[in-house]
């Protein structure tokens, strides 16, 4: 019996990592035009690439170019939906980013429109650029040149769009205090706090009221229950431990020091998407 | 005595965020906030399709069976309260997802059968809404997929312990989501093609 469990176990394995090995994965979004399939030349991808820089400039929308050879087992709608949801084209609140998504192999093509840009390019304009501007090029072999037009086109049909203006220096969003930052704060809290409500009511009331406060605080700063929680025991333990007895320096920073790393994403000299929302509006087409 | 008090309450608050008040809350508003999603796309087609109906009518008016069947299911789906209160009872989801289930079908029919009159495909206005009916189509699948994102972070967040007891305390149940078969219907390609055959090939 128990062989026969392993046995099943052992060949629905498998089965577990295809389903995700299936899908085509989402290229790291590194430039506004990505091609996989070398299609485009060198000097194209550099032209398409600083069109849409100047565009992003002047009018703050971000439209962004992806070749793959195929987006096969799902259909392109899928995978686009999932490539934009991992982008996040477009400005944030805005919501003004397009993705011109070409599937070679396939011979399909999308244009998924932002949010915010479903009233600039309403599915119906979205299929005639797809149709009548790009399709038609492509069935020509002429990549770039259906790529460029429908571009420009799109770039025209966003410029009628009344669209809050770029920002001059697009200024990253810190949050108020960083983890680390707010980890001293709290443990300073915790020492002096823990200290006089140590004398005032004994070890364990004051490692309760002192492990209380800072977790409420820290809870009131992050918005995270959980963050709250972990703190609020962390100080427990640490003024049950040490703050009564003024032996505060004992501590040492351990294992709270989580979602500080590798989240570099935008600087370095890449691009990135601005946080922009899709909500599956566009069209598709093939040539 | 003040101290004790002030500690208990400090426990209580903390006690009660560790149980998941908070994240049930937010969770529930995110199912909440992506149902209106998928009510707000239903309903956009729904708008749709009178115009659409016309259109055909207009070219291929004999084809009665397939234009009634559309006008029909839409009235079905109309006549059923698409509130987001639908998610707290299953039965009624159920009946509300037949019911876009029957008009997703109709029209599918519809527009398979507009492939055979090239006057209505070559009509500009036709193009449009077809183009607009493929859109909202996506749409749905898309915010049909968020909305079972979020139902199984709800659901999960309901169920863990100690959330379980939290959620038991002021009555939060797990909410109804779309069966497995929509799930795949999602994931596969749609049935529907609006495009115009290849002429290439």
């Amino acid at each position: 019996m128990l062989r026969l469990f392993a046995a099943l176990w052992l060949a629905l394995l498998p089965l577990a990592g295809q389903c995700a090995a299936d899908l085509v994965a989402i290229p790291p979004l590194k430039a506004r035009v990505t091609d996989l399939t070398g299609t485009l030349s060198g000097d194209q991808a550099a032209a398409l690439e600083a069109d849409l820089a100047r565009f992003e400039e002047s009018r703050g929308s971000q439209i962004a170019i992806l070749l793959v050879p195929t987006t096969q087992p799902e259909a392109i709608e899928a995978y686009s939906i999932r490539v934009v949801e991992s982008w996040k084209l477009g400005r944030q609140g805005v919501d003004d980013g397009i993705l011109v998504l070409v599937a070679k192999n396939d011979r399909r093509l999308r244009i998924e429109v932002g949010r915010g840009l479903e009233g600039a390019v309403p599915d119906a304009v979205a299929k005639r650029i797809v149709a009548e501007m790009i399709g038609p090029r492509f069935k020509e072999g002429d990549f770039f040149g259906g790529l460029r037009a429908g571009v420009t086109k799109l770039q025209a049909v966003i410029g009628g769009e009344a669209l809050p203006p770029p920002q001059s220096a697009p200024e990253a969003v810190s949050p108020a205090m960083d983890l680390e930052t707010l980890f001293i704060v709290g443990m300073v809290i915790a020492t002096m706090l823990g200290a006089v409500m140590g004398r005032l009511l004994g070890r364990l009331g004051g490692s309760t009221v002192t492990s209380g406060v800072v977790g409420g605080l820290a809870w009131l700063v992050t918005g995270s229950a959980v963050a709250a929680l972990i703190g609020a025991i962390l100080v427990f333990i640490y003024v049950l431990a040490f703050a009564s007895t003024g032996r505060g320096s004992g501590w040492s920073s351990g294992g709270w020091r989580s979602g500080g790393g590798g989240w570099d994403s935008g600087s370095g000299g890449g691009w990135s998407g601005g946080g922009g929302d899709f909500g599956g509006g566009g069209a598709s087409g093939d040539w | 005595m003040h101290f004790k008090l002030l500690a208990l309450l400090a426990l209580a608050a903390s006690l009660l965020s560790g149980c998941g008040y908070n994240q049930i809350q937010t969770t529930d508003e995110q199912v909440n906030a992506a149902w209106s999603e998928v009510l707000n796309q239903y309903k956009r087609r729904a708008d749709l399709i009178p115009n659409l109906v016309q259109i055909v009518q207009g070219y291929a008016a004999h084809e009665k069976e397939v234009l009634t069947k559309v006008t029909e299911a839409r009235a079905n789906v109309a006549g059923l309260k698409a509130t987001p209160e639908l998610i707290n009872d299953p039965e009624a989801f159920a009946k509300f997802q037949a019911a876009q289930a029957q008009l997703s079908g109709a029209l599918a029919r519809l527009l398979a059968v507009a492939e055979n009159y090239p006057n209505l495909k070559a009509d500009a206005s036709f193009r449009d809404l077809q183009a607009q009916v493929e859109g909202t189509e996506n749409r749905i699948a898309v915010a049909r997929n968020r909305y079972i994102k979020a139902v199984q972070e709800y659901n999960v967040t309901v169920r863990v312990f100690p959330n379980n007891l939290t959620a038991m305390l002021f009555g939060y149940k797990t909410k109804a989501n779309f069966t497995v078969e929509d799930e795949k219907a999602i994931s596969a390609p749609p049935a529907i093609r609006f495009e115009t055959a290849p002429a290439a090939k």
